[in-house]
């Protein structure tokens, strides 16, 4: 094998069940930090980078600011496991962070690199130089060495470790205008690809990925323009219809979005469980996955009071399925 | 990046499930159209030109143009009576020696990868197409055409080349001054032969760069300086949200 198996695996992010707030022993707290989910790869010997998301898709290329800088993070070579965020007025911005994830002319990456930069905030360590792959050691033992490894600056840090109330740390959090909280058990090992309990994140809100099946024409404002979109759920590989989402959306997105939508419309969809529409419904390819807030899931298995929060392009249609959530 | 097509590989009697990416990154700069009064988009129309009036796209059928103003309409119905046999798959017909394909057949290059399941047969038709030295040569459908293409083991995968068909590629002889003649001398020869091996090195294509573009690039960064949105909260952010947190935390404490 070569030795540099380490920076081209792929690895497949923890993931974690959603549960109500709670303070308990044996378990640690952090802020849920909500960007772009991001394994890094940093080789300091020869000077380069990898950054995967959670599809395994190489998205490097997107924030060449962050080369330089987790460069400078890890003292030796290095695998974190992290979150690509991009801030605005002191709080992670999803629209901003938007911009930086549907560009892909090379140029325009540039400028927007310098234009509105991300920060990297890691949490995990899986890798490296003295221990070899870190998987099999508990949580502390990982995070510790995180912190041995890494040296904060200006665009990359440590997600810190709270170790008692987590009741209390999750009411900041959310007064702060923050999602929620992580709860991490101590003790755990890094199960890659998983939805375990040893992961929760404790957040208010109910929030859902659906793939984007089709859109409605707007009216007013909206006319010329796609209103609602139509959403659904990936369910043993069938799409079945989530319900339509018409408000959270920036007059910016509407339309961007619009013209991507154009581009991608069919004639039909196979969608199950769908609504009598009274207005005409523009299909289109289901390439497109976003999150949304709901109030609560309906007898019928349908988004109640659904508002767009962003898209999910490091989501794949596979994992819109509906019992995902809860 | 999403795959520009998804398919699959019939070799022999296995069928091989792949994904195809483009190997080129378009670099160019393009620029939108806009109102210089006002900024706004310049949007295009389509109009018929008989009565004036803006038509949608379900009023649009295609027309081949025979002489000037003379067509034969095909509708939708029309296409679909002359289906795309391999839209979905590409079906290998022979392999070849890659010396016997000439470059100026090669139209596009992309990158081939297995989909799910098919990792061994990808590695193993990889694997015996290095050895055996050949390439192999199939036809795939896409976008309303059916294309010629090639596979090749590249690197660490298979390269797929759109190939153009013999009647696309024009003969030379058609163009005027192709088989030029000119008396020289064997000393001139021997001299542009000499300047020529002067010149030789080993190629590196890095050293060659797009400079117009790079001085477009720049143009467009200096009319941007002055609009510049200074994002002086980066790591500080996070910091001052993990302070806060801290204090509040800290709050609690003291209180009992």
């Amino acid at each position: 094998m070569a030795s540099d198996d380490w920076f081209s695996a792929k690895i497949k992010p923890m993931l974690a069940k959603k549960s109500e707030p709670f303070s308990r022993e044996g378990w640690f707290y952090e802020v849920k930090w909500d960007g772009t989910r991001c394994i890094a790869f940093v080789d300091v010997e020869r000077e380069r980078v990898r950054l995967q998301n959670r599809r395994l898709m190489e998205i490097s290329y997107r924030y060449p600011e962050l080369t330089s800088s987790l460069l400078e993070f890890a003292s030796s070579n290095a695998v974190f496991d992290g979150e690509i965020i991009v801030f605005s007025g002191g709080k992670p911005s999803f629209q901003l962070l938007q911009q930086r994830e549907h560009v892909d002319d090379r140029m325009r990456i540039e400028i927007l690199s310098r234009k509105i930069p991300a920060v990297y905030i890691a949490f995990d360590l899986l890798y490296d130089d003295d221990s070899g792959w870190l998987f099999d050691s508990p949580i502390e033992e990982r995070r510790e060495k995180l912190g041995g490894v890494a040296r904060k600056n200006r665009r990359c840090v440590i997600s810190e470790v709270f170790t008692e109330d987590g009741i209390k740390l999750y009411e900041s959090a959310v007064k702060m205008g923050l999602e929620g909280i992580m709860a991490k058990k101590f003790g755990s090992k890094y199960l890659a690809g998983k939805r375990s309990d040893l992961w929760l994140k404790l957040k208010k809100k109910n929030t859902a990925d659906c793939v984007i099946v089709g859109w409605l024409e707007g009216e007013g404002e909206r006319a010329g323009k796609f209103g609602s979109l139509v959403l659904a759920f990936y369910d043993n590989g069938e799409l079945v219809h989530a319900g339509q989402v018409g408000t959270g959306f920036t007059k910016e997105f509407i339309d961007w979005f619009y013209e991507k939508l154009r581009n991608i419309e069919v004639e039909r969809l196979e969608v199950k469980n769908l609504p009598e529409f009274r207005r005409k419904v523009h299909w289109v390819k289901p390439v497109y996955v976003c999150e949304v807030e709901f109030l609560e899931m309906t007898k019928d298995e349908k988004l109640r009071a659904p508002v767009f929060v962003r898209l999910r392009s490091d989501k794949s249609m596979e994992e819109c399925t509906p019992r995902d959530f809860v | 990046m999403r795959a520009t097509w998804k398919g699959s590989i019939s070799f022999g009697l296995v069928s091989i499930p792949v994904k195809m990416y483009p190997a080129a990154i378009k670099r160019e700069i393009s620029f939108k159209l806009l109102h210089a009064a006002d900024g706004g988009r310049i949007k295009y129309k389509k109009v018929c030109e008989k009565c004036g009036k803006e038509v949608s796209k379900n009023e649009i059928v295609r027309g081949y143009e025979i002489s000037k103003n003379e067509y034969v309409i095909l509708t939708d119905e029309d296409f679909e009576k002359i289906p795309l046999k391999s839209v979905k798959n590409v079906e290998i017909k022979q392999f070849f020696d890659p010396s016997e394909l000439n470059v100026i057949y090669y139209s596009g290059f992309y990158y081939l990868v297995p989909d799910k399941g098919g990792e061994k047969a990808y590695c193993l038709l990889r694997e015996a197409m290095r050895e055996t030295g050949s390439m192999a040569l199939g036809k795939m459908g896409m976008r309303g055409r059916e294309y010629l293409i090639a596979l090749k083991a590249f690197d660490g995968g298979i390269l797929l080349s759109q190939l153009y068909y013999v009647d696309e590629i024009r003969n030379p002889a058609e163009i005027p001054g192709w088989n030029a003649k000119a008396d020289f001398n064997e000393e001139e020869l021997e001299l542009a032969k000499q300047l020529i091996l002067a010149m030789k090195k080993p190629l590196r294509l890095e050293a060659y760069r797009d400079e117009y573009r790079e001085a477009l690039m720049k143009l467009i960064e200096a009319k941007l300086a002055g609009r510049e949105v200074t994002v002086a909260e980066e790591a500080e952010a996070v910091e001052s949200i993990m302070d806060a947190l801290k204090a509040s935390l800290s709050a609690v404490k003291s209180e009992h």
